[in-house]
């Protein structure tokens, strides 16, 4: 590829009318003016010139118009004419290109019947097409980026536990069973304890067996959470924020509410919030970065501040 | 003028911005496993070619238009040089039309620092549009999608696309864009059927929807904003306009941060003298 020189002349013009385009768009805090919005409509309509501009350079001239159209049926009217078949009638039943790709050129037309309000129905031809083909697209990028081996819902499904060898799956389950049954031995023990504390006598085998399961419990569940404590925690958090943010959108309002799914939907409510939070954070991350390439356009390449 | 018109709101903040700029402070960033994903990605690329005869190539999806180059323009260029300090030969191709221009004026600069030679190096397959289906008849026709580069040139006669087959040749795939919907074809096509790395690069607003497609598996690594242009810049060992734009950010992130205390602290203080403090 070509370096192209360009002459300083130039150069420093393009810095001079970048410098007055971006001072002009910033007026725009002092308040609303006539110098912003005129700018604002140079920046508009440089898009949409480039655009049209690069469309043709890059997609339709090249695909369309030098292979189909003009080269294609170039060559196809000089390799008739070296073979003695130059004939109109017999280019109309053999040529197929141009005639094929023209067609598609004239119906990709259809587009602009938009503006005339008599002939928008030719345009919807076009619309219909298209929408046809990103609608049966979608269907297959949804399925696949959601419910396939790597989708993101078949991956929000974590185990709350890892042991440090993640990789083994057969002991990924082996612990998660393990910390449910640690649970279960737990929560029959609180519920004795409970029922000690309030005073009923209860025989002295269950007392026996409830010291024995809260022991055994506690012991069970810190063995397994010291095997895996780090990643549970990240596991357990997008799995309890999974389940609370579905209590929110389901028992919010109406329907069946009792404390517990109040309780979760409240915490998926904040946990929303706190999601959302971030999200804005990182929006105005983003609004900064933009000022900031501008003082830098500014500063650097334009008064060669730093 | 009033001293709570947000005039001098804007003052402050044009202050906070500029200042770092006439210091010349750069900020060095702690590395976030997302941009540490993504520089592993590409030293893995790196390390499968070496030996290779016929090298694997990265594909630059330049989607970006000109409202988002503050924050693409860094991961781009930090990434590009990295690509050829490791010698990853790259081809630029667009679906949004200003991108592969923008991507080219950024490899140019690139290429003058390395000597990287164009056809050797880089390429430009340019602009193209109807994404799913465009990516969807790369993976079963390439040759018939991509013919030549943006000088008209047949992409076989470039040298590095000499014995180039088909979409299996290319080693990564890095989708940069400030919009959304774009990342997904690539996963879904692409990584979905040939296993290929995907490589992300978003500007601060988009950040949040990727996460969850890095955690499943979907993608292999990503930066996200200024902040991950500066932390890829200090892992390519190559500081630029990422680190000199995040001293900027930092100090303007702290005057907001002071001026949402003290608005809150003044409401505060209207609501105590009114009595009211307690009561709300």
């Amino acid at each position: 590829m070509e370096t192209i020189m360009v002459d300083p002349f130039w150069t420093r013009l393009g810095l001079i009318v970048g410098a007055a385009s971006t001072l002009a768009m910033f007026s725009f805090l002092w308040k609303e003016n006539a110098v912003y919005r005129f700018f604002e409509h140079v920046f508009v309509g440089l898009g949409m010139g480039y655009t049209v501009a690069v469309t043709w350079t890059d997609v339709l001239k090249p695909h369309w118009w030098d292979k189909r159209i003009w080269v294609g049926a170039a060559d196809e009217l000089l390799a008739r004419e070296e073979m003695g078949l130059w004939d109109p009638a017999l280019w109309r039943g053999t040529g197929e290109i141009l005639p094929l790709w023209g067609f598609l050129g004239i119906v990709g037309m259809f587009w602009y019947f938009q503006l005339s309000q008599r002939r928008a129905w030719l345009s919807r031809i076009v619309i219909g097409i298209l929408m046809g083909s990103g609608a049966g697209l979608i269907f297959r990028r949804i399925y696949g980026l959601f419910f396939t081996q790597d989708g993101q819902v078949t991956k929000s499904f974590l185990p709350l536990l890892l042991p440090a060898d993640s990789a083994n799956v057969v002991r990924q389950w082996d612990l998660t069973l393990g910390a449910l049954t640690a649970c279960l031995i737990l929560i029959y023990g609180v519920f004795h304890l409970r029922r000690v504390r309030q005073g009923i006598e209860l025989p002295k085998r269950i007392e026996i067996t409830t010291t024995a399961s809260l022991c055994l419990g506690l012991a069970l569940g810190t063995f397994l959470l010291s095997r895996g404590l780090v990643i549970a925690w990240n596991n357990g958090l997008i799995v309890l924020t999974l389940i609370c943010v579905l209590c929110y959108f389901l028992f919010w309002e109406g329907g069946r509410r009792n404390r517990l799914s109040i309780g979760a939907a409240t915490l998926g409510r904040w946990l929303l919030m706190i999601s959302f939070g971030a999200t804005f954070g990182s929006t105005v991350m983003a609004r900064f970065s933009l000022l900031i390439n501008r003082a830098q356009y500014l500063l650097e390449q334009c008064l060669n501040l730093s | 003028m009033k001293p709570n018109q947000p005039r001098w709101i804007y003052m402050a903040v044009a202050l906070s911005v500029t200042l770092p700029f006439l210091a010349k402070i750069k900020m060095t960033m702690p590395i976030s496993e997302p941009v540490q994903k993504a520089f592993d990605v590409v030293e893995k690329l790196a390390e499968e070619n070496e030996g290779r005869e016929r090298k694997k190539l990265a594909l630059l999806v330049a989607d970006w238009e000109p409202a988002t180059m503050a924050e693409i323009h860094p991961q781009v260029l930090a990434l590009i040089h990295h690509f050829m300090s490791r010698q990853i030969p790259f081809a630029i191709l667009g679906f949004r039309p200003t991108g592969p221009g923008l991507a080219q004026d950024l490899a140019h600069s690139a290429a003058r620092e390395w000597n990287a030679e164009y056809g050797v190096a880089w390429c430009n397959w340019g602009y193209k549009t109807q994404m799913d289906t465009t990516i969807q008849a790369m993976l079963t026709s390439f040759h018939t999608v991509i013919r030549e580069d943006t000088q008209g040139t047949p992409i076989q006669d470039l040298p590095m696309m000499v014995g180039f087959k088909d979409m299996g040749d290319i080693g990564l795939v890095a989708e940069f864009t400030g919009s959304s919907g774009l990342l997904q074809p690539w996963v879904e096509f692409v990584h979905a059927e040939l296993r290929t790395p995907i490589l992300h690069g978003c500007t601060g607003v988009m950040e949040s929807p990727v996460y969850p497609m890095l955690s499943s598996g979907q993608i292999q690594g990503f930066m996200g904003g200024l902040s991950g242009a500066a932390q890829y810049e200090q892992l390519v060992g190559k500081l630029g306009k990422g680190s000199e734009g995040m001293a900027a950010q930092s100090l303007a992130h702290l005057l907001v941060l002071g001026l949402i205390l003290a608005a809150n602290l003044k409401e505060f203080a209207a609501w105590a003298a009114k009595g009211t403090l307690w009561k709300r």
